[in-house]
């Protein structure tokens, strides 16, 4: 394997560096390490909320918490209460940290920057109703799908505090009058993007209300969700993994319908045949992608933390890896995704959206040849990906062996990559920290 | 450019590793044993031939209120359907009386609460009240289908609980009958309609698609059964109908056609019988494999 790797990473490398080097790539770093404590913080707080705390959350499950924990019923709210604020509202930290990073980049003042654009997804976010209602943000815009359209927020907001106000120079400290002209020279971006803001907010709504493409979605969603054709399920399979990588909600992402026709019509050809063999539809996003693509949430990424575990040299993945198993143990993949980072990571692509494939594949194959039964069977929410298949089978045992081969198989398909992206960095670091002294040189000399 | 690893912290990545997968591991005896009751459970139902008839009596009328109906019904029926009570009361709490006879599958359960007032408000707390009392049948008693049957403003409470709380995809409702609903209150005019029919036309979409509705109204004269308007009762067509799968409006007079009687008068005790009822299954096919169409 060594000439041809080589090879590869000697293409790569110069590459790599000149987009390390863009300031594009350093603010969506930037932002995606400062978001990463509160997505950890938030993954903890759902898992403990959807899995411990919800009555039909895995661990709830198995242990019947709901029915001889005290108080059961209220425990879940603290953890409502922080997972939306975190989680679900890491958009708005996104939008701070990419108009900041831009802003510090071209010397203007970062806070207002930032806050600016903290504000201006909250403007768009807004929902206009005459009724009195706690969620008045879109949870679509200021949640984790919600981080390319933060980013971009962000930027756009960089670059109109770069046009429309003034360098600041960071000598510190800053007296009074220095801080009231920073404000001053600040005021014009600020009312330019908060107007813009508005407007675009504004006519978002009116473009939803005419077009009702929100409805659009959720029925493209419903559809994808109660499909059962093969070549169906594998599209929007592949839809919502490329998707999802670059920081998009895809169809398959959300678990809409709780009981899709077909879902309904499998459970009830199984209990009455007492056998889930044979039943009407057996290639459907719950037989397939939810049960065999999901392990640690989309993009088997439980297989990535694994990889780097057995695999990896670098000291920050391993910090990662280890805050991410428990979350990806339950199929919530925030922390690994902006962590390490897969998301916007054009190495990770391949295997993001290979492993599941593949593993859906091998799936189909066990079901066309009988190896296992379709799973049909209910699945609580939060169940660890390689037991998914195993509950939905009413406990077959072909079907826990699947899940951890197929496990296992995905470690496969995600140590090349792991390897290439940390042989990659390591090169690249050597490469740009000899330039730097180079470059901090000529910078002394001047 | 190799780089030597660094073993003590794989070592250590390694540990966490093993005890996660470890915990995997352990999680796999009881996840067999929840998915084994829940599927146990769940054929239980599925197979369960148990349909019971579940009534709401309307306001200032008690548990108590369908027993002469019930004794009509046996002795033209010449089966006897078990009687079972439940009241719930202000604070939650249920009382149940009665109790399922064995071999029996189509027992009548009759669902009362303490506070048994008129209006909007009082209906909205029945309904929630109802679904408690639902949950606790569903629990106690094994059945995937039931059919229903509210007099008064008990037709009320079982829209506003079809509409509000009822989401079980394990039990359907297969046919509905309300016995002189006010869908509109007391107002005989229907363009003006009252917040409550206002609210049930606004959340229909959520009444069962597949249930078989009856709105049965009774008439002493032209316009009204001497308490609630003949056009309220004939309201009820906004909220069920092209919403489920078929709706019916079945008008009673003659004797017994008052408001309070109704639940006795005769052609609604046939009505219930024939619309209903079950067919009474042929005791003698019972193990025999061919029947005759």
């Amino acid at each position: 394997m060594g000439s041809n790797e080589q090879r590869l990473i000697h293409w790569l490398i110069p590459r790599l560096l000149r987009l390390r080097q863009t300031n594009f790539y350093q603010i969506v770093q930037h932002t995606l390490m400062l978001t990463f404590p509160f997505i950890l913080i938030g993954s903890f707080s759902q898992i403990i909320q959807l899995t411990v705390l919800t009555k039909t959350g895995f661990i709830a499950s198995i242990f019947h918490l709901a029915s001889w924990v005290p108080y059961y019923q209220y425990l879940h709210y603290p953890f409502d209460n922080l997972t939306a604020l975190t989680l679900n509202a890491v958009a708005v930290i996104a939008a701070f940290g990419a108009a900041k990073y831009h802003a510090h980049i071209h010397h203007r003042d970062e806070q207002l920057a930032g806050l600016t654009a903290a504000l201006a997804l909250l403007v768009i976010a807004y929902q206009y109703t005459d009724q009195v209602q706690l969620g008045i943000f879109d949870p679509t815009l200021i949640g984790t799908n919600g981080f390319t359209g933060a980013l971009l927020i962000g930027g756009a907001t960089g670059t109109c505090f770069k046009w429309l106000s003034r360098p600041v120079k960071r000598t510190q400290p800053a007296t009074g009058g220095d801080i009231l002209a920073r404000t001053f020279g600040s005021l014009l971006p600020m009312l330019v993007v908060l107007v813009v803001a508005l407007l675009i907010g504004l006519s978002w709504q009116w473009f939803v209300l005419v077009t009702s493409s929100h409805d659009v979605w959720l029925g493209l969603q419903k559809w994808a969700w109660a499909s059962h054709s093969i070549g169906v399920t594998f599209l929007m399979a592949l839809l919502t993994l490329v998707l999802e990588i670059m920081g998009f909600a895809g169809p398959y992402q959300q678990r809409l319908v709780a009981n899709s026709p077909s879902m309904t019509a499998n459970l009830n050809y199984a209990l009455t045949h007492h056998s889930a063999y044979h039943v009407p539809y057996p290639y459907t996003a719950d037989t397939l992608y939810h049960a065999f693509g999901t392990f640690g949430g989309t993009g088997m990424l439980l297989a990535l933390v694994i990889a780097i575990f057995i695999g990896s040299n670098q000291h920050n993945r391993h910090v990662v890896a280890r805050w991410g198993l428990v979350p990806t143990l339950f199929n919530s993949n925030g922390p690994i995704l902006t962590g390490l980072p897969v998301l916007y990571n054009p190495i990770y692509l391949i295997p993001f959206v290979l492993a599941p494939l593949v593993n859906m594949g091998i799936a189909a194959l066990a079901f066309a040849w009988d190896w296992l039964p379709p799973v049909v069977y209910p699945v609580p929410t939060g169940t660890p990906g390689p037991l998914i298949a195993f509950i939905g089978t009413n406990g077959n045992v072909v079907a826990l062996l699947l899940g951890i081969a197929d496990l296992a198989l995905s470690v496969l398909i995600y140590w090349p990559f792991m390897r290439l992206s940390e042989q990659l960095s390591v090169a690249a670091d050597q490469q740009s920290f000899k330039r730097q002294s180079v470059e901090g040189g000529v910078t002394h000399a001047d | 450019m190799r780089i030597k690893p660094n073993w003590p912290r794989r070592w250590r990545s390694l540990f966490i590793l093993i005890l996660g997968l470890g915990l995997l591991g352990l999680l796999i005896g009881p996840s067999y044993h929840w998915t084994q009751a829940n599927v146990r459970s769940m054929t239980g139902r599925h197979d369960s031939r148990l349909s019971p008839i579940i009534m709401i009596p309307g306001s200032s009328a008690t548990q108590n209120r369908f027993d002469a109906l019930v004794t009509q019904l046996n002795k033209t029926d010449k089966r006897k359907h078990s009687l079972i009570k439940l009241t719930v009361k202000t604070d939650d709490q249920i009382q149940a009386s009665g109790s399922l006879r064995p071999r029996d599958n189509e027992p009548i359960i009759v669902v009362g609460f303490q506070n048994n007032h008129d209006g909007y408000g009082n209906i909205k707390k029945q309904a929630r009240w109802f679904s408690l009392a639902f949950k606790y049948l569903a629990k106690n008693y094994q059945f995937n289908n039931f059919k229903a049957i509210g007099h008064s403003n008990g037709g009320l409470i079982y829209t506003y609980f079809f509409e509000h709380y009822f989401d079980r995809d394990d039990i359907s409702v297969k046919r509905i009958m309300t016995i002189g609903s006010p869908y509109n209150f007391s107002e005989s005019n229907l363009s003006h309609k009252t917040q409550m029919l206002a609210d049930f036309i606004k959340y229909r979409h959520n009444l069962p698609t597949q249930a078989t509705v009856y709105s049965v109204a009774g008439t002493e004269n032209y316009d009204s059964d001497g308490l609630v308007p003949a056009r309220s009762v004939e309201a009820g067509k906004y909220v069920y109908q092209g919403q489920v799968k078929h709706y019916t409006e079945i008008t009673v007079t003659g004797t017994k056609a008052q408001h309070s009687s109704l639940p006795q008068n005769e052609q609604i005790v046939t009505l219930i019988q024939t619309y209903m009822l079950d067919k009474q299954p042929k005791r003698k096919l019972a193990g025999v494999s061919a029947t005759v169409n």
